[in-house]
């Protein structure tokens, strides 16, 4: 029966009463909170809660936890007080924990843009006020909190094994820590491969070899948890393991945060800065790199090693700059609305600005530094070994002149395709590739068509490929006429393409900040209201003009 | 202006400049010049129809304002913002409904509207306030916890209505919205639509249905092969178009040579007239006049026949539907 001297649960006076309550505060918290999470967040969370594949997943991991637990005991019987079966029941809960971790997490990730792609529904988170940013970390999110969900499930049968001997606490936190960061990892692949691919054709191929990568990651870590719960506590107690288990994770860390900026760079808008975010990742991860080297060299590394290390810088800015040459050359209004003003700014920050030139003499530059630091340190501190500084000092040389010619020349091909027709990043990136690979592949080619031609026959053919060059001049097996001919070919190429291309690159580093509209400033200030500064010592602040009358 | 509920609807906020602006606006794919030097404003509290044939380059304007394309030159602005520099705060102003539902599974009607409301910012009593406004605007408040897989396609085009207006913008941009909806549905959708353009909105809607957006619409642009061929009002448009005047007439059967027979005898031989047809409820023909003398010529005929004795008891003439616009308009006039 109504009573009508009730009060209605939405009136002030209950909702006052409810807010100075404990539990009101609580609720007025949450909701607070609640309102700061990701929207993308919520949604996946509420979508996935109702999900037959998230429920059919958890139902399976969970019945297949119990029954290996139920198995693992009904087989040992009594002399489970006695075996240490912490270790062997360890592996098969990860195996199947890593199941939905590094398969079905990273791959929901995927499927979860990719569907926002075929359902048209990216059209429309686009035309809302979500930034790049908070759909790639909504999206991220949610893979994190099944995660969470996953580990959750499992946390007992975990707490089981520690309980049966055989097995560190250190074993298992390492496990889970490398299963999670392979999920977060793999979820954030996912996104970026999804960002990637919109069209029906490529998210077709995308998913096929997306999955495929997912299985053998899944096998990969399989692998290494077996590895490592073999090793168990000896792992973190070997010096060498605990440098090589932080390394990667350094490696794994700068990675992901690439991953992340160029996740958020395809997601974003193309008047956007997609660019400077990624550079700032990429040479993060070359100056964590570098100092990984320095303190290897500094406990005894190779020359020969200290080479082999910046033949991976080189590769990986060739990489970079493959497709930092592909982007567009001209900058935005909106891009130019942020440029750097200050000399030192210009010197410096003009190389992250987007830009098919900068980015050429961004990855020049950086190459060019790391091998001004190999070779400083093949000649100062690195360990002797078999080869000598000069012939390191060469090859760094050798290896950063065909960096710039190579880069250069796939550029300058690009750039004289787009005067033709429109050519994609995508696209760009192919013909880099292709100049890369065609210079490199020559001889072996020859070779292989004609297994009696003389290296001397085809001396001259040799001279620009850096795949046939750079380990005979390591090695020592170039004659040292062919080293002086390959040295100065190479590098007068390297700086005539590196002067035409800095020309060319002249435009994009001469262009000057623009004013912000009069529209968007007063749209500034309509949403960040400023308030006067004071005009004297005393804090005065300017009196409000009074309206009008 | 009020909701459904009688609650007043929120004005929009303010703006400088007009709503939307298409400056020059052309867009290429390839060899295709799908918009074509497109230009015209639409402003505050305005119903704009945007009609053209299939391919005409409807969409892709509408693409391009919505900040999901970009013209190949020229620019568009809503709010005074350009879409190609500023599209985050063209975003924030702009509600765009394409040509399709975009729904989301295991979602029901609330999350649906309570995640685009959170998408753009709207938080706490805010954004419970402008579900509960939508929801109660649309007509969809009895159905907030059903899935929205289970909606009539009448219902999912509410709720995507809702889900367009759910930030209160000051522009909203509508492709083909009453497409593929019944009667009921399209009167009830263009209900909506005039009750959001009299609370100040700009709306800018394409429809296949000419007959309605005759009825809504302040103006229409028609698009064909990517020019615009014509903007004003639907009378404007006539006006200036208009050769042939329909008309209908009924005389008095005071004899054989001064009834309908004989004023249809007498129509045949006239100059400007032609296709005269006799029927049960009168005579119907066509006059052809300069479109700026249409009044006088209306007048002229009607003294001539009055003057050849005929008791006229019913002279009326009809403007062209915009359906005769459209297809006059776009006949052949751009290759």
């Amino acid at each position: 029966m109504n009573d009508p001297t009730a009060l209605d649960p939405r009136s002030p006076e209950v909702v006052a009463h409810r807010g100075a309550a404990p539990s009101g505060r609580l609720e007025r918290w949450l909701e607070a909170a609640g309102d700061r999470l990701n929207p993308i967040l919520v949604k996946e969370t509420r979508q996935s809660l109702k999900s037959r594949q998230f429920t059919l997943w958890f139902v399976l991991l969970l019945i297949g936890c119990w029954v290996t637990t139920i198995g693992a005991i009904a087989y040992v019987g009594p002399s489970i007080h006695y075996l240490s079966l912490g270790g062997r029941l360890l592996f098969v809960y990860y195996v199947i924990l890593a199941l939905p971790l590094v398969v079905v997490t990273p791959f929901s990730a995927y499927r979860s843009l990719s569907s926002e792609h075929e359902e048209n529904t990216s059209d429309l988170l686009e035309v809302s006020s979500l930034t790049a940013r908070q759909l790639v970390n909504g999206k991220l999110g949610s893979a994190l909190l099944q995660i969470v969900v996953y580990l959750a499930a499992l946390a007992p049968c975990i707490a089981f094994t520690y309980l049966l001997r055989g097995v560190e606490l250190t074993t298992i936190a390492l496990l889970l820590l490398y299963a999670v960061l392979a999920s977060v990892g793999l979820s954030a692949v996912g996104l970026i491969v999804a960002a990637a691919s919109r069209q029906k054709y490529a998210q077709v191929v995308a998913s096929v070899v997306f999955a495929g990568v997912l299985f053998i990651a899944y096998s990969g870590l399989v692998a290494a948890a077996s590895e490592l719960i073999r090793w168990d506590s000896r792992l973190l107690h070997s010096d060498e393991n605990f440098w090589r288990q932080l390394a990667l994770l350094s490696l794994y860390m700068t990675s992901l945060v690439v991953v992340y900026a160029g996740a958020i760079s395809l997601t974003t808008f193309s008047a956007a800065n997609r660019s400077t975010a990624l550079r700032k990742a990429a040479f993060l991860q070359q100056t964590v790199f570098v100092a990984w080297v320095a303190g290897r060299v500094s406990s005894g590394l190779s020359r020969e090693a200290v080479v082999q290390y910046f033949v991976i810088a080189v590769l990986y800015w060739f990489v970079a700059g493959a497709l930092m040459t592909g982007e567009a050359p001209l900058l935005s209004l909106r891009v130019r609305r942020t440029l750097p003003q200050s000399w030192l700014g210009r010197a410096i920050g003009t190389w992250f600005n987007p830009g098919s030139g900068s980015g050429y003499v961004f990855a020049v530059c950086n190459v060019a530094a790391c091998g001004a630091l190999a070779s400083w340190a093949c000649r100062t501190y690195a360990a002797v070994g078999n080869v000598s500084w000069e012939t390191c000092a060469k090859t760094i040389f050798l290896l950063t002149s065909y960096l710039v010619a190579y880069l250069g020349l796939g550029r300058l091909a690009v750039v004289g395709l787009r005067r033709i027709t429109e050519v994609s990043s995508l696209g760009a990136f192919l013909i880099q590739v292709l100049v890369a690979l065609g210079g490199s592949g020559l001889p072996f080619v020859v070779r292989t068509l004609n297994e009696r031609v003389r290296v001397d026959d085809i001396a001259s053919l040799t001279a620009s490929s850096p795949a046939w060059n750079v380990p005979r001049m390591l090695d020592g097996s170039l004659s040292s006429d062919m080293e002086i001919i390959v040295l100065i070919a190479v590098g007068a190429v390297a700086v005539a393409v590196f002067f035409v291309n800095l020309t060319l690159a002249g435009h994009e580093a001469r262009q000057l900040r623009v004013a912000a509209p009069r529209r968007v400033i007063e749209d500034d200030q309509d949403q960040h209201p400023v308030e006067k500064q004071a005009t004297n010592p005393w804090g005065d602040r300017p009196t409000p003009a009074a309206p009008a009358s | 202006m009020t909701a459904a509920s009688g609650r007043p609807l929120r004005l929009p906020k303010t703006t400088a400049g007009p709503p939307i602006e298409l400056r020059r606006v052309h867009r290429w794919f390839a060899d295709t010049h799908a918009v074509n030097d497109v230009s015209f404003t639409v402003e505050p509290g305005e119903v704009f129809g945007y009609i053209g044939p299939n391919g005409a380059g409807k969409t892709t304007s509408m693409r391009i304002l919505a900040t999901l394309d970009e013209p190949s030159a020229g620019d568009a602005f809503i709010d005074g913002f350009s879409v190609i520099d500023d599209p985050d705060r063209v975003r924030s102003r702009l509600g765009f409904m394409p040509d399709y539902f975009g729904t989301y599974q295991n979602v029901n009607v609330w999350e649906y509207l309570d995640f685009f409301a959170r998408a753009y910012g709207l938080r706490g009593n805010e954004r419970r306030r402008a579900i509960a406004e939508t929801m109660d605007f649309t007509g969809l408040d009895e159905l907030a916890r059903k899935p929205i897989d289970g909606l009539s396609k009448g219902m999912k085009q509410r709720l995507c209505l809702g889900r367009t207006m759910i930030h209160d913008p000051s522009v909203m941009v509508l492709d083909e919205p009453a497409a593929g909806l019944d009667p009921r549905a399209r009167i009830e959708l263009r209900e909506m639509i005039s009750r959001l353009a009299y609370a100040g909105k700009a709306v800018l809607i394409s429809s296949h249905i000419l007959t309605e957006l005759a009825e809504i619409c302040d103006r229409v642009a028609i698009i064909e092969h990517g020019q615009l061929v014509a903007v004003g009002t639907v009378e404007e448009i006539s006006r200036c178009v208009e050769e042939e005047i329909n008309v209908r007439l009924r005389v008095i059967e005071k004899d054989i040579e001064h009834g309908q027979d004989g004023v249809v005898a007498w129509l045949a031989q006239h100059a400007h007239v032609d296709r005269v047809v006799g029927t049960k409820d009168g005579v119907a023909f066509t006059l052809t006049a300069d479109a700026p003398h249409r009044d006088e010529a209306l007048a002229r005929l009607l003294a001539e026949i009055v003057g050849a004795e005929f008791g006229v008891t019913e002279f009326s003439s009809r403007g062209k539907s915009l359906e005769d616009v459209f297809l006059h308009v776009t006949k052949g006039r751009v290759q």
